[in-house]
């Protein structure tokens, strides 16, 4: 919130993050967005924060079993309809996980809402983002997104709201984003879309994995690290439903083998745990007999690597 | 990629930062952190330290307004001013599960110079220490849909709960229809997906807390969601509320004054309001109240007009007050008596705060016909805040 308003006028996003967040506590992290953060927001953007957006504004990080899950920022965009307030869900890599508008008077904000619209932007990066707006920063590039006519203003200031969401969290709190970050900082991520082909699922079914729902495909996301295309280094995020609780698991794969798992939410349970990191430095050659819900997952896991490749 | 940026990066120098006591070497938090760790700057950067615990999600900024008054009535005009020197301090108190309370404290010391004010003032000339808000919200004791909040907070009734105009020119219906806008006590609130809610038990004695008379309130509301276009909320409230001002206004409309004695008076209220954002930044607001004073029905309203720039750095709003309340039939039946306002507040940077508002008595009706002459009053607000 700007300077000139009392803080008795301050609300927590509450029922947001209770909509975006269900069963999850989060934590208050005030940083001040000043002048020097403006220049640095103006130099990543073809477009800047206006003087009312400087001032303490909070991050709230999201946490569910004790592990950090993801933040929630609120940001405000000047718009023909006035000022616009969007509640940003952001991943641990300050993807855009959802939004939920705060503030809002347009009353198409609903064809916004919608899962057709929020599909195109959902796990989209900063600067997946950015290549969605014209040369002008302030327009969309042609056919960037499927949408009516009539939205294409509201939609640039939605996914300019984004970026500078993103962009003022690395600025002002990045230090503690970059703690708590599922890829490695300062490597730029590629994510591979359609990981599923039709050759893949041949060569699952080949491996008799065809049916294998302990791997939630509709929620596997696939990241290339840029930087090491020569040794094959890809970063998996998958919901695995191999036992209740179901749980986030971020696989490293390097040159086709397993070399870090972790779980962003916490595991069901120690047997659990115990059961995934047998699995660090195995290959695909390692996992030809596999027998186990663990060991079957990671083949699958390689196998959606290899086909990438 | 860009052909460059619509703001160049050269000119962002034009854009001050605000100004703040609390930021910069010499900064209030800076001394502090000084003297609580010795100077020395590990214990500083220290997050368990006590100059940690004390900084962190802490805002804290000194507020320092003027507010001039004209008014004028029957060719009669009268001048004065108030001063208000405060410090508004937020406070949000986590551990490793999240937050778990919420602080906001509002001290404000403010001088009357030749101007009536709220009866916990003695005279027109005098100066109190105005609470505003100041409480402590708990949001983990009951889970996440309930919290509880002790101390000094407005009385959760009508759109003066989700409008706040605390240290504003402009004001909602609360304190002319409960006669207590603020005061100490306990609330439970919270909010879910659809509505939100707060219901208080307080001391019915506004900024003041004393044992006199055994004042006390009731008050609730529940409201749809703020952040629709369309809101609408029910409130209700209960009390005795010490409050002289309105109890000589209740006596000036008994044949016989002699029985009610003391200084508080028996109130029942119950209200409905509504917000509505047009698609352009205009906003209409409403709020209907009906109750009681003692054993005669009262029914206030409140319509406002609200007009922003884009930014809402510029805000004009007209708003119009229409007061009613049964008198005894003896004495002639209702008496009634309409105001409108019109007003404006400019943002002109992140420190400032900039307010104009002019009210006009439009119309009175009172018992018996009595005449009454109608007057008018100006006002002008300067608020720096750093």
């Amino acid at each position: 919130m700007a300077c000139g308003q009392a803080y008795c006028v301050l609300r927590d996003p509450v029922q947001q993050i209770a909509q975006l967040y269900p069963s999850s506590t989060f934590k208050s992290l005030v940083g001040v967005v000043n002048s020097e953060a403006r220049k640095k927001v103006g130099k990543r953007l073809p477009y800047t924060l206006h003087f009312n957006e400087l001032g303490q504004h909070t991050l709230y990080t999201i946490n569910k079993n004790g592990k950090r899950i993801g933040y929630v920022h609120v940001r405000p965009e000047i718009t023909k309809w006035g000022v616009m307030e969007v509640t940003w869900s952001l991943d641990l890599n300050l993807r855009v996980k959802d939004f939920l508008f705060q503030r809002c008077r347009n009353r198409r904000r609903n064809v916004l809402e919608a899962e057709d619209f929020k599909n195109q932007i959902v796990d989209k990066s900063f600067d997946e983002l950015l290549a969605m707006l014209a040369t002008d920063g302030h327009s969309l590039k042609e056919g960037a997104l499927k949408l009516q006519d009539a939205d294409k203003e509201f939609t640039a200031a939605v996914i300019r709201c984004a970026l500078k969401t993103i962009a003022v969290s690395q600025i002002v709190w990045g230090d503690e984003i970059n703690k708590h970050s599922k890829f490695p900082v300062g490597q730029k991520i590629k994510r591979i879309h359609d990981i599923y082909t039709s050759s893949l699922y041949e060569v699952l079914k080949k491996r008799h994995l065809e049916d294998n729902k302990d791997i939630e495909r509709s929620t596997v996301r696939l990241y290339q690290v840029a930087e090491k295309v020569n040794q094959g280094e890809f970063i998996v995020d998958t919901v695995w439903r191999g036992i209740k609780p179901s749980t986030d698991i971020l696989w490293k794969i390097s040159s086709g083998r397993i070399i870090k798992i972790e779980s962003s939410i916490g595991w069901p349970n120690p047997e659990v745990d115990a059961a995934f990191q047998e699995l660090l430095g195995k290959s695909l050659k390692d996992l030809g007999t596999c027998k186990t819900t663990v060991e079957l997952s990671a083949l699958e896991v390689l196998l959606i690597c290899r086909e990438s490749l | 990629m860009f052909a460059g940026p619509i703001f160049a990066v050269d000119d962002l120098h034009t854009i001050e930062e605000p100004i703040s006591f609390q930021n910069g070497k010499q900064g209030i938090f800076h001394r502090l952190d000084d003297w609580l760790e010795n100077g020395n700057p590990a214990r500083v950067a220290d997050p368990n330290s006590i100059s940690s615990r004390i900084r962190n999600n802490l805002r804290m900024t000194i507020d320092l307004s003027g507010r001039s008054v004209l008014s004028q009535r029957a060719g009669k005009s009268a001048s004065g001013s108030v001063v208000f020197l405060g410090i508004d301090v937020h406070k949000v108190f986590s551990d490793e599960e999240g937050d778990w309370a919420s602080l906001l404290a509002q001290p404000y010391l403010t001088k009357l110079n030749n101007v009536r004010g709220p009866h916990f003032f003695d005279d027109d000339n005098d100066w109190e220490m105005v609470y505003r808000i100041t409480n402590i919200n708990f949001t983990r004791l009951f889970g996440k849909h309930m919290n509880l909040k002790v101390g000094h907070f407005e009385v959760p009734y009508g759109l003066e709960l989700p409008i706040n105009t605390n240290g504003t020119l402009r004001d909602m219906a609360s304190g002319k229809n409960l006669g207590v806008k603020a005061d100490w006590g306990v609330t439970l609130n919270g909010a879910f997906t659809d509505f939100e809610y707060e219901f208080s038990i307080s001391r019915g004695s506004g900024n003041e807390y004393f044992d006199t008379e055994s004042p006390y309130a009731i008050a609730g509301r529940i409201g749809s969601n703020e952040d629709r276009n369309v809101m609408v909320g029910v409130s209700f409230f209960h009390g005795e509320i010490w409050n002289p001002g309105a109890l000589a206004g209740y006596k000036a409309g008994l044949v016989d004054a002699s029985g009610v004695i003391g200084n508080v008076i028996d109130r029942q209220r119950f209200g409905f309001d509504l917000r509505y954002h047009f698609e352009k930044p205009v906003t209409i607001l409403a709020e209907f109240n009906w109750g009681r004073d003692f054993e005669r029905k009262v029914f206030n309203s409140l319509l406002e007009f609200d007009v922003y720039n884009p930014s809402r750095s510029l805000m004009w709003f007209s708003q119009f007050n229409y007061l009613s309340e049964e008198y005894e039939s003896a004495m002639g039946g209702w008496q009634s008596f309409i105001n409108g306002s019109l007003g404006c507040r400019w943002n002109p940077g992140n420190n400032w705060a900039l307010s104009t508002m002019f009210i006009q008595e439009l119309s009175t009706k009172h018992p018996a016909d009595a005449v009454k002459r109608l007057g008018g009053v100006f006002f002008t607000q300067v608020r720096y805040r750093f």
